[in-house]
């Protein structure tokens, strides 16, 4: 990682036609200055006054901006970020929402301190003027360098390695090979899912630690890239079936019962909101998981089962039988 | 028993700084300035103490010298937003906000207007409103007259109950016809399924994969 000598947090932004948020994001970007910290901001090729703000906020902000010539999508943008990046530590913002006042700060000074891989830190989701907080889901203490396989658990509950929010969370990357920073980028949303899990999955420390806060907005068409369209929502599937992957090559069983849970659990939440997709979506949405659920072995899926909505454990066990009889599997 | 000055903008901030230089408020038993921004993310939003009302002023030091106390409603909640938490939020926000709040027996408007969640917390509190000579007195309780946004609030969510009830029928319908609509999609996955089975797949792209991209097939089959 050569370049700036007093480079510490590279910040990765990347957006696409977020003209009207962006002066909230400059705005906080000024609130959350320190020395070494740098916003690395990827416009994928926006069509509004993205580049003119860009341009305008770098004057007078430590901000570099790149620009894709043409629209990739979340994940090669932020690959794109991550090759410009030089600073020992990386964190990420989405265009869209804003840190309180010394987040970022914090969040350096966290990862430095507690001299873990990677850091992973609460949110505040806001809808309007409603927030509400949410923590990281981490029994343990915080401040502490744990192994981050402990953040995966068993099947049931909630998990660090399924809090997939990249933004509440920062990397050190002289600990973590550069691979497994790399995302997915035929994923067009959900990418960030294998990416966790195999973070997680890596011989790596993990710590969680208190933060001003970060606020992420909920409501749609902000701008942000992670919001997913209705054709690409489907791409949680193949996220999914990333995240199988990874688990059954890894062998351990209470990994392949919780990346099947965190399965049962996603393709529940979305058929239980299968009316705001077309007939067409619907019907490769249940296709599709028909088809990933039918992966791993009877015993782990049925301890995963058990962890999903009572009202939706029948669907989910035909959708395996429906699945297996195809030879998905 | 304290009088409580409530100031949204710097210029309120002024105003208040002004009355109690000129007498207008005072108060034998303290008066705290309360200031909340009502900017959408107040965060990154100037706080109303570092608003520029003029050359030559420093409004935070004016304040911390007019006033007992100074306090700013967006840290005292955090990190709800100052305007717009109500009684949910209560049992994470209350103690340090009823805390700060201890004693107030008044709440001083510097406009006419809401005063933003103030109700939840003081609503045996007297209200006034701040003139150009003197405090406007106002007869009722914080928390007992709805301010035009609570009624419009209380309005809304009449309305909401209204809206939700063609959904609550159409979840009971749902479950009742649920395991009929589970047989009819799961047949059909499983037709899906097999179609792409029987498809050539010279590439080697998974049955997963191939089943979540658009078919064409899919759609004329419909």
């Amino acid at each position: 990682m050569p370049g700036r000598p007093d480079a510490l947090l590279d910040v990765v932004v990347a957006v696409h036609d977020g003209a009207r948020h962006l002066p909230t994001f400059v705005a906080s970007a000024r609130r959350n200055l320190a020395p070494g910290i740098r916003f690395v901001v990827v416009d994928d090729a926006s069509s509004d006054e993205t580049p003119q703000l860009l341009a305008r906020a770098a004057r007078e902000l430590p901000l570099e901006v790149v620009r894709n010539p043409e629209n990739r999508g979340v994940a090669a943008s932020r690959n794109r970020a991550l090759d410009a990046a030089d600073a020992r530590y990386v964190t990420f913002v989405d265009a869209d929402d804003w840190c309180a006042p010394g987040h970022l700060p914090a969040m350096l000074s966290a990862v430095e301190r507690t001299g873990a891989a990677m850091v992973r830190t609460d949110h505040v989701r806001v809808d309007g003027l409603r927030r509400e907080a949410e923590r990281a889901p981490w029994d343990g203490p915080r401040d502490v360098a744990f192994a981050a396989r402990e953040g995966i658990g068993d099947a049931g509950g909630r998990a660090l390695v399924d809090y997939p929010y990249l933004w509440a969370a920062a990397f050190d990357r002289e600990r973590i090979e550069p691979r497994l920073l790399r995302f997915h980028e035929d994923l067009r949303t959900a990418a960030d899912r294998p990416w966790f899990w195999r973070l997680h999955l890596a011989d790596l420390t993990c710590a969680v630690v208190d933060s001003p806060g970060y606020f992420y907005r909920r409501s749609a068409g902000s701008g942000s890239l992670t919001q997913a369209g209705a054709d690409r929502l489907l791409d949680f599937l193949l996220a999914y079936d990333r995240v199988l992957d990874l688990a059954l090559a890894d062998g351990d069983p209470a990994v392949e019962r919780r990346a099947l849970y965190g399965a049962c659990r996603i393709v529940d939440f979305h058929v239980s909101r299968r009316h705001r997709l077309s007939r067409a979506l619907q019907r490769r949405l249940l296709a599709g998981a028909a088809a990933l659920l039918a992966r791993g072995g009877d015993d782990a899926f049925e301890v995963a089962v058990q962890g999903a909505p009572a009202g939706g454990r029948r669907l989910l066990r035909g959708l395996r039988a429906t699945g297996r009889a195809a030879g998905a599997a | 028993m304290s009088t409580l000055v409530l100031a949204t903008d710097a210029r309120q901030v002024a105003r208040a700084c002004d009355a109690v230089a000129s007498g207008v408020l005072r108060d034998d038993d303290g008066l705290v300035l309360l200031v909340a921004t009502l900017d959408p993310v107040p965060e990154v939003a100037p706080s109303p103490l570092d608003g520029d009302v003029g050359a030559g002023h420093d409004l935070a030091a004016r304040a911390a010298d007019a006033f007992a106390r100074v306090l700013d409603l967006g840290a005292l909640v955090a990190p709800q937003h100052p305007a717009a938490w109500d009684a949910r939020d209560l049992a994470a926000g209350a103690p340090v906000l009823l805390d700060a709040l201890a004693g107030v027996h008044r709440v001083v408007r510097c406009v006419a207007g809401p005063v933003p969640v103030l109700p939840l917390v003081l609503p045996d509190a007297r209200t006034g409103l701040l003139g150009a000579h003197e405090v406007v007195a106002d007869p009722h309780r914080l928390g007992a007259v709805p301010t035009p946004e609570q009624a419009s609030a209380a309005h809304g969510r009449v309305l909401r109950t209204a809206r939700r009830a063609p959904g609550a029928v159409r979840r009971r319908v749902e479950r009742a016809l649920r395991p009929w609509w589970e047989r009819r999609v799961l047949a059909r996955a499983g037709r899906d399924l097999a179609a792409l089975r029987a498809q050539d797949d010279a590439d080697g792209t998974p049955m997963l994969a191939r089943a979540v991209a658009a078919t064409p097939g899919w759609r004329r089959r419909r």
